[in-house]
């Protein structure tokens, strides 16, 4: 099982819309996932249909209130959601536990999940208490980025981030990147994803996700790209990415 | 006429600085504290040979690749590697390394190798190793390199 930490700090650099569509687009192929809604906005779960707070989530489990198996969503075939819950923002909040407060949601993770091929967790836009239990529950991060200059700032604050991690767990995470938002027909695109070539070769997957207006649609209506237009550009990126991810496909150098 | 423009301007880059270019040093300081521990280079007897009376076939073929590690991949290799490289580099789009034989490889090595990939990421050309043996892929993964190297 491969448990995958979806994050970066900046917020509008697809997290959620990768979470939602990746997830769908591996479960489709026939493996099962888990996805996991560490986001207290809760959009992951409104991008899958889920509308209602009726739904106990992550929060509990990481509360030793509940088990994740009475959390689970069944919202495809092969895909299952964990959502985030009514009282995730408190988590950031929490004092009492002191120093295992990191350890809440790798806890969580120990039992429930068996069977499972890949477990995702839609990280929050921020890099509090919430990060901290993402990264210390996974050996692997999936980090989406834009192509803009202001995305290469972020990205540089979430490595220095990573890094201090690394040093302080005595581990390496197996990072990979996904180009989302992009527009080719931007210089300032090639050249962001030139930089990023340059620092992060092998590392970013094979297939740029294009900007689309579908891509925006599509929450709104519960409804991952796949069933919303699944002959659109966008569903074919996605499916494409899912084989990258799942493979192991990444840019050489060449775009 | 707008396109010989947009061709032009193509090299003009649109971003004033590389926030990310920290992480390349804080990698170069790494790599040069294990260096460091290596023995001191100033005494390396350098076999010249290589680049001795070669004529024009063999010049050639120098610049070929594959480029074939030796069993020995180590700091006294070093500098002749870094020539040969240099060549293949400049000679080829693709480059392939065949470090199949290596049975032990130095960090000098390895940096020379990592700052090959570099280099060709920029010259958007792709270096890849064949075959790597066990023994690479261990002395690559001590020092964090798999992904980087792609082995």
């Amino acid at each position: 099982m491969r448990v995958v930490a979806i994050i970066n700090q900046k917020g509008g650099v697809g997290k959620t819309t990768t979470s939602a569509n990746l997830s769908h687009a591996i479960a489709a192929s026939g493996k099962k996932v888990t996805v996991i809604d560490l986001d207290p906005q809760g959009h992951l779960a409104v991008s899958l249909g889920i509308r209602t707070q009726q739904h106990g989530g992550i929060d509990e489990v990481m509360r030793g209130e509940k088990t994740i198996q009475q959390q689970i969503i069944q919202v495809r075939d092969n895909l299952q959601l964990i959502t985030s819950g009514a009282r995730l923002q408190e988590i950031e909040q929490l004092t009492e536990n002191g120093t295992h407060r990191g350890d809440l949601l790798k806890n969580a993770l120990q039992t429930g999940l068996e069977g499972q091929d890949y477990v995702f967790i839609d990280c929050p836009p921020s890099s509090g208490l919430l990060i901290v239990n993402a990264l210390f529950a996974t050996d692997e991060i999936l980090i989406p980025m834009t192509s803009d200059f202001l995305a290469l700032q972020g990205l540089s604050h979430l490595m220095g981030t990573v890094k201090k991690f690394e040093k302080v767990l005595k581990k390496q995470y197996t990072s990979w990147l996904v180009i989302s938002r992009y527009t080719p027909n931007r210089k300032i695109s090639r050249q962001v994803l030139n930089i990023l070539l340059s620092h992060f070769p092998n590392k970013i997957l094979a297939t740029a996700i294009r900007e689309t207006t579908l891509l925006a649609e599509c929450p709104s209506f519960g409804k991952t790209i796949l069933e919303y237009n699944p002959r659109s550009r966008s569903a074919k990126d996605f499916c494409k990415l899912a084989i990258d991810f799942m493979e192991g496909r990444v840019m050489y150098g060449k775009k | 006429m707008v396109k010989n423009d947009e061709t032009e301007n193509e090299n003009n880059s649109l971003i004033g600085y590389d926030p990310l270019a920290w992480m390349d040093q804080e990698f170069e300081d790494n790599v040069a504290e294990e260096i460091e521990a290596l023995p001191s280079s100033s005494d390396i007897d350098i076999d010249d040979s290589a680049f001795g009376e070669d004529n024009e076939n063999a010049d050639a073929e120098y610049s070929q690749s594959p480029v074939h590690l030796d069993a020995s991949s180590n700091i006294q290799h070093v500098v002749m590697l870094h020539e040969r490289l240099k060549k293949v580099l400049a000679a080829n789009d693709h480059i392939e390394i065949n470090a199949s034989d290596v049975a032990s490889i130095d960090t000098a090595t390895l940096q020379l190798l990592v700052a090959l990939k570099k280099d060709a990421v920029k010259l958007q050309k792709t270096v890849v190793f064949d075959s790597p043996s066990p023994r690479f892929i261990e002395s690559a993964k001590l020092l964090g390199l798999r992904d980087i190297l792609g082995v």
